[in-house]
């Protein structure tokens, strides 16, 4: 009995992995799981980094040697957690690189070549760092990380805001072809001479122009990054302030957008209607 | 009357031997009538089970046929799934796992503002219908991406780690 049951699901199996061979149980590395495995670590760090804050707490009340022992030990376990999210961080933000479309090819390569030195770096931080050392030696190992950080920080911002480029590369070359179609539409509808076209024509200039604006704050958002240097303190301002301007770039956008869809309402709209 | 009480209460006493006064018995009402009716029932489906498992504890129990109806059911299921997985395969080809994903075609939406009242000889043009698919695609992935890359902002860390009190 029980094997036949055995077997029936045996065949089950076969059959559905005859059926659904797009289903694999080994999945591909994207940036979703990238992304699962930065957050995981990142649970891990936090779990980490509470246990340090207690071993330390114990240790600076009571100075004994067994509470001194365990504060390396936990010192040591945030301290590799601490890399291993940075290291786990670079490698979902490469991935979303990778997948975002627009993003120039130039553009893309530099940031991967930037973000591997960086993951390499905490790579080999992390395998250094021992429990057994004393607590100076892990402040030390701390503090060479924290150093590193403030460089890994701007490949950080440059490929958040890289993403973001890509984005709306990815839109306005789309609009730009569709611009380009509507107007070879409006040609052919101006040569028939069964339309008023001129409307239609001003219109397409709103579009245009809403477009070059949206470029406008775009390239104003990259030159602002493109001056931010490794030894800038407040990094994080000039990425906002970058941020918030690529955000209004891709508001004209949406706005050309919208004349669009008006532009079309009134190539299917009859005249003086 | 301390025996009178406690006959009153605890003891069971036949009718003939009650002595309260005789208080005329009315018929049950529909409500109990319901409620006696399910307690009968209960009582048979205990009755029922209690009867099935004296059956089934008794050494040398026949279980012969309780495997073989299991045994039908299974094989039934596996027919079943197998011709319904056949039948899928011949009504559809098997696709390529190379084959590359269509997008989703959207269906046009056109709010009430942006309806055609009059249309013009352009309203069925098929170029015209294909430009204004694409622009809503646009539009519609406009409006849904986010700019800003909000899922990835950079962690917070801890980064000043020393040991003074």
């Amino acid at each position: 009995m029980k094997k036949i049951t055995a077997l029936f699901f045996l065949l089950l199996l076969v059959l559905f992995s005859f059926f659904f061979p797009g289903k694999s149980l080994a999945q591909e590395f994207d940036y979703q799981r990238a992304y699962a495995d930065y957050t995981y670590n990142l649970g891990l760090y936090q779990k980490a980094h509470s246990e340090y804050t207690v071993a330390k707490s114990a240790y600076l009340a009571s100075e004994t040697l067994s509470a001194r022992e365990k504060a390396q030990s936990a010192t040591a376990g945030m301290l590799i957690a601490r890399d291993e999210v940075v290291r786990t961080y670079l490698t979902a933000l490469r991935m979303k690189l990778r997948e975002t479309k627009g993003v120039a090819e130039t553009d893309r390569e530099t940031l991967y070549i930037l973000i591997d030195v960086e993951v390499d770096w905490f790579n080999t931080h992390k395998l250094g760092i021992s429990s057994a050392a004393s607590l100076e030696d892990l402040q030390e190992d701390s503090e060479e990380a924290k150093a590193r950080y403030s460089s890994s920080e701007l490949v950080i911002y440059k490929a958040l805001n890289a993403v973001s480029v890509g984005k709306l590369n990815n839109f306005q070359s789309r609009m730009l072809d569709l611009v380009s179609s509507l107007k070879a539409k409006i040609a052919e509808i101006r040569a028939n001479g069964d339309k008023d076209t001129q409307p239609l024509e001003r219109w397409v200039l709103e579009v245009e122009n809403r477009m070059s604006r949206s470029q406008t704050k775009e390239d104003e958002a990259v030159a602002i990054m493109a001056k931010v240097k490794s030894s800038e303190r407040d990094k994080a301002k000039y990425f906002e302030q970058s941020q918030n301007i690529l955000v209004e770039s891709g508001q004209y956008l949406k706005e050309a957008s919208s004349f669009l869809k008006q532009i079309i309402i009134g190539i299917k709209t009859e005249d003086g209607k | 009357m301390e025996n009178n009480n406690l006959n009153s209460t605890n003891q069971p006493v036949s009718p003939a031997e009650n002595q309260a006064p005789q208080v005329p018995v009315s018929a049950p009402s529909a409500i109990e009538q319901d409620f006696l009716q399910i307690k009968a029932l209960i009582q048979k489906v205990k009755t029922g089970i209690k009867e099935k498992r004296a059956i089934s504890a008794q050494p040398g129990a026949k279980t012969g046929p309780v495997n073989q109806k299991l045994l039908l059911i299974i094989g039934g299921v596996f027919v079943i799934s197998l011709l319904l997985l056949l039948v899928t395969a011949i009504a559809k080809p098997r696709r390529s796992s190379q084959q590359v994903t269509a997008p989703t075609p959207v269906v046009s939406q056109i709010g009430p503002s942006m309806e055609v009242t009059n249309p013009s000889r352009y309203a069925t043009d098929a170029g015209v219908i294909k430009l204004e698919e694409e622009i809503k695609n646009l539009d519609r992935e406009m409006v849904e991406t986010s700019i800003k890359e909000v899922d990835l902002v950079p962690p917070t860390l801890d980064w000043d780690v020393n040991f003074k009190k």
